[in-house]
């Protein structure tokens, strides 16, 4: 199964995986009535875009450890919107994406120029930066933040009924849509010219230059359509959760996503978050794991998977099958069978 | 606003940009040696805080005993991060990996290392501030302009150890070395030099810069764990505004955002803190290698 898995061309056979998997979420809130765990399941598709978004930036080889900045301009910039000028949420989702791609525009523009090394200092330090100023600055809400943000308004269907979004089980359906549209929109972007233009840069950014590749503007390219999908996760979660606070968005938040689709794998852009937040939202809810040493664990797994799954969960079960212990193993189970057989 | 005020608010500026000075070479030291990013910095800086105030206030040592464990204490500690982390990270690392995949292990690696530190100096102190009783509480007043004593100390000590820091790297034979490394590793180690004992070397003077930065603002303003935060946002400005590959560069970045955020607080407020951030964005716009011009690729 290596559907959506790679940069390459779209085939039927991935189309019809890829429509036989997706059944599986659409029946879920029929199974489970639990709303506690339809939220989960709701955070995981937020987890997972945040985590795509991470991976995207990843593609041209930058480092964004910011993610939640851009998130957060996301939620901010559509709460805003709705509180202080009385759009709806409708409206207010495309203005705030269209916020969030002009402030990562022009923060992308100035990061990628100072260099790869630089970005990743700069972009978590543009993430504290916003952290202070949305406390700070009282018109954005001083520390305290948002309460009863509305949630998104009901769409009548005409001659029909109307659907409300006043429910755990229709906002999921609304995040489900919003990932399965950011999905299909990457995976198109991957599987184009710009994704192996991308390819190309991360492989070796000097090469690609000399091959008549614009570094500079498939970077920024991919910085600013990576933050658009931060940043409408943020819209729908602000919506969705109700309060905003500065504190959630700190550079702990970032470093989480981050943990999402390097726990998947940085080599699958689509299928290593989806894997990642899965396994990053549940553990920690059935282990019981507690808010306070979470960041530790958290951090003491970041590192032990740096230094033993470099390549993730479904990059090291790749290179486990093209490894030879492999083939011998699966060539001595079939000779134990065969001989089994036999003596019956 | 009067003459003495602006004295002693350039004398603040200076000896918090000292800090931020020391801190951000200690950076610098790690990134050109090792090529490690390291963000875990921070939580060195109120190791060594926590460090001095243990030594100090609490088991009432001398103020140069403290110092000289503090100091003693961060080195074995980033020693031992080296060995135990960043070691096999950079184990890991082939002549064929790419540098944008070697960027991402260094730099995850010490984030994961500065979040579990965070959570655990929080956990183990408790979150409320602690205070250490002013060390030097005079008070010197030259023509009616007062300036605290601890301040003025703070800066002689940032000055006393860049001397014995410029004096290290271009006098003695570790200096050398970790310089040489610096520039061509492969070659350096071709000449015979021990490389991995030059990156522990680096890694462990870097932590130890950072604990004595730490030790330094302990007395003015209080212990608290989340008192790296701030700074080591102030020291990575101040080696991105200097330039990444130059030491000169990250002193004069630290002592300029220093002067900024101490104007900027006394005239603005909070806020200063955003826009130091913001200003230093715009000037990255036009210059992106810093002051000194180099681009860190």
């Amino acid at each position: 199964m290596n559907f959506l898995s790679d940069r390459r061309m779209i085939n039927l056979n991935d189309i019809i995986t890829f429509i036989l998997v997706l059944i599986f979420p659409i029946l879920l809130p029929l199974v489970i009535k639990n709303p506690y765990i339809i939220h989960l399941f709701i955070m995981t598709c937020i987890g997972i875009v945040l985590g795509m978004s991470f991976s995207m930036a990843y593609a041209p080889g930058l480092i964004n450890i910011g993610v939640a900045a851009y998130y957060s301009i996301g939620a901010y910039a559509s709460t805003l919107l709705v509180k202080k000028l009385d759009f709806s949420f409708w409206a207010a989702l495309p203005v705030a994406i269209l916020i969030t791609g002009i402030i990562s525009l022009v923060t992308g523009l100035a990061f990628i120029k100072a260099g790869t090394f630089t970005f990743v200092i700069l972009t978590l330090l543009f993430n504290l930066a916003l952290v202070q100023a949305l406390g700070q600055v009282e018109v954005l809400g001083g520390w305290s933040g948002f309460v009863n943000i509305p949630r998104p308004e009901p769409i009548v269907i005409p001659y029909y009924s109307a659907i409300d979004f006043s429910t755990h089980t229709s906002c999921y359906y609304l995040i489900l849509v919003m990932l399965l549209l950011i999905v299909l929109a990457f995976y198109g972007l991957y599987s184009s010219r710009i994704g192996r233009a991308w390819n190309a840069i991360r492989q070796s950014s000097h090469l690609a230059e000399t091959l008549g590749v614009d570094v500079y503007f498939f970077r920024v390219f991919a910085f600013v359509v990576a933050s658009c999908a931060a940043g409408t996760v943020g819209s729908f979660y602000a919506h969705y959760f109700g309060t905003l606070e500065p504190v959630t968005f700190g550079g702990f938040a970032s470093i989480y996503i981050q943990l999402y689709s390097v726990l998947g794998g940085l080599d699958f852009p689509i299928l290593g978050p989806i894997i990642g937040a899965i396994i990053m939202t549940f553990v920690p809810e059935v282990l019981r794991i507690t808010s306070e040493i979470q960041p530790i664990i958290f951090g003491v797994l970041l590192i032990v998977l740096i230094l033993f799954l470099p390549r993730g969960i479904i990059g090291s079960l790749h290179e486990a099958r093209k490894m030879p212990i492999y083939d011998k193993m699966a060539k001595e189970i079939r000779a134990w069978l065969s001989n089994k057989r036999k003596t019956v | 606003m009067n003459l003495s005020l602006i004295i002693q608010i350039i004398v603040t500026g200076l000896a918090v940009g000292s800090v931020y000075a020391l801190m951000a070479i200690g950076i610098q030291v790690i990134i050109r040696t090792t090529g490690i990013v390291n963000f875990a910095h921070g939580q060195f800086y109120t190791i060594g805080a926590y460090t001095f105030w243990a030594s100090y206030f609490l088991l009432k040592l001398s103020f140069v005993l403290s110092l000289a464990i503090t100091i003693l204490i961060l080195l074995l500690f980033g020693a031992l991060c080296y060995l135990f982390v960043f070691n096999f990270v950079q184990q890991r690392f082939k002549s064929s990996t790419s540098l944008s995949f070697k960027l991402l292990l260094s730099a995850m690696a010490s984030v994961g290392l500065m979040m579990s530190l965070s959570q655990t100096i929080l956990l183990s102190f408790g979150s409320e501030e602690r205070g250490i009783p002013p060390i030097w509480p005079q008070i010197i007043t030259i023509a009616n302009v007062r300036l605290p004593v601890e301040r003025l100390v703070v800066i002689v000590f940032c000055c006393l150890i860049g001397i014995a820091l410029y004096l290290f790297f271009t006098k003695t034979k570790l200096g050398k070395a970790i310089r040489a490394v610096s520039e061509d590793p492969v070659m350096s180690t071709l000449l015979g030099i021990n490389s991995t004992r030059i990156y522990l070397a680096s890694f462990s003077i870097g932590c130890g810069l950072a604990g004595f930065a730490g030790m330094m603002l302990a007395p003015v303003f209080g212990v608290n764990p989340e008192m790296g935060t701030n700074v080591v946002f102030m020291a990575f400005l101040a080696m991105i505004f200097g330039g990444a590959l130059s030491y000169k560069g990250a002193i004069v970045g630290g002592l300029v955002i220093g002067l900024m955020l101490s104007f900027g607080y006394q005239l603005i407020g909070g806020t200063s803190y955003v826009l130091v951030f913001v200003a230093i964005i715009v000037f990255l716009i036009y210059r992106p290698g810093g002051l000194s011009g180099e681009l860190l690729e």
